[in-house]
């Protein structure tokens, strides 16, 4: 049980160092000029060739790997559960690295969204 | 530099529609998986289911879809904090049973439908949280 949530921990740890970098890199995007498919092309292009969202794949790959690792040890529901770590992960990593303002609301909502997550896990196990 | 700010309805509808294509998605490969189940890591056996799902059409439809949904989730990431949208791109697991529920006729107990109301409530204390100044008319 400790080697998966450990795994798991691993997992969301590279998980939110991805998510990271793709925020660090659509906060320089340049904003999109209106709506057309001209503008999403544009727009992509952009994505594509930002050094932060390749490396935030990476990372996400990375996690994935660590994921699988604990999906192998555990139920998909033990493990789901566990997941629920990110959302601490982020809020800490989005008040540190990004300068974001967690207040109370926004730590009681994600709180809720995460015990939910929890129960709907559990419910499938059960 | 973080020019992004709180939560609108347009970019929790954004989000809304990101988690429904990833659900859209991951029904779609359910369904469009073939051949048997890996039950073992080995690799001959995985190279062969691999090998089986690159051609079925609903897996590919759902690949597609999840990578197109990845540029939504960049646009969205350039209008809101990281910290509202990554719980909030949880609102997928309040939708994936329902639409399990309705497509796949699975079946929902009591508690399952205590987790989603339990996440329907954080996306409503979310939208309350104090957002920075955002740009007007953006999105």
């Amino acid at each position: 049980m400790i080697r998966t949530i450990f795994c798991v921990l691993i997992a969301e740890i590279w998980n939110t160092a991805g998510q990271l970098l793709f925020k660090k890199s659509a906060n320089v995007l340049p904003a999109m000029e209106g709506r057309s498919l001209r503008a999403y092309g544009v727009f992509l292009k952009e994505v594509a060739h930002r050094p932060g969202i390749l490396l935030g794949l990476f990372c996400l790959a990375v996690g994935l790997i660590f994921w699988l690792v604990a999906l192998s040890q555990a139920a998909l529901s033990v493990v789901f559960v566990l997941g629920s770590m990110q959302y601490v992960l982020i809020l800490i990593a989005s008040r540190i690295f990004l300068d974001e303002k967690i207040d109370g609301r926004r730590f009681l909502g994600t709180l809720l969204i995460a015990a939910g997550i929890a129960l709907v896990a559990l419910a499938d196990a059960a | 530099m973080n020019k992004t700010g709180g939560l609108t309805l347009r970019i929790f509808l954004a989000i809304f529609l990101n988690d429904t294509i990833d659900a859209l998605a991951q029904i779609l490969m359910k369904k469009g998986i073939v051949g048997d189940a890996v039950t073992s890591w080995n690799l001959h056996d995985l190279i062969l289911f691999v090998a089986q799902n690159a051609v079925s059409p609903l897996v590919i439809a759902g690949i597609v879809l999840y990578a197109l949904n990845f540029f939504l989730w960049i646009i969205i990431l350039t209008k809101i904090d990281l910290s509202l949208a990554v719980p909030l791109g949880s609102t997928t697991y309040a939708l994936i049973p329902f639409a399990a529920v309705i497509f796949l006729h699975e079946k929902i107990s009591m508690m399952g439908i205590a987790g989603i109301l339990c996440v329907i409530l954080g996306i409503l204390v979310l939208s309350k949280s104090k957002p920075p100044a955002i740009p007007a008319g953006s999105l």
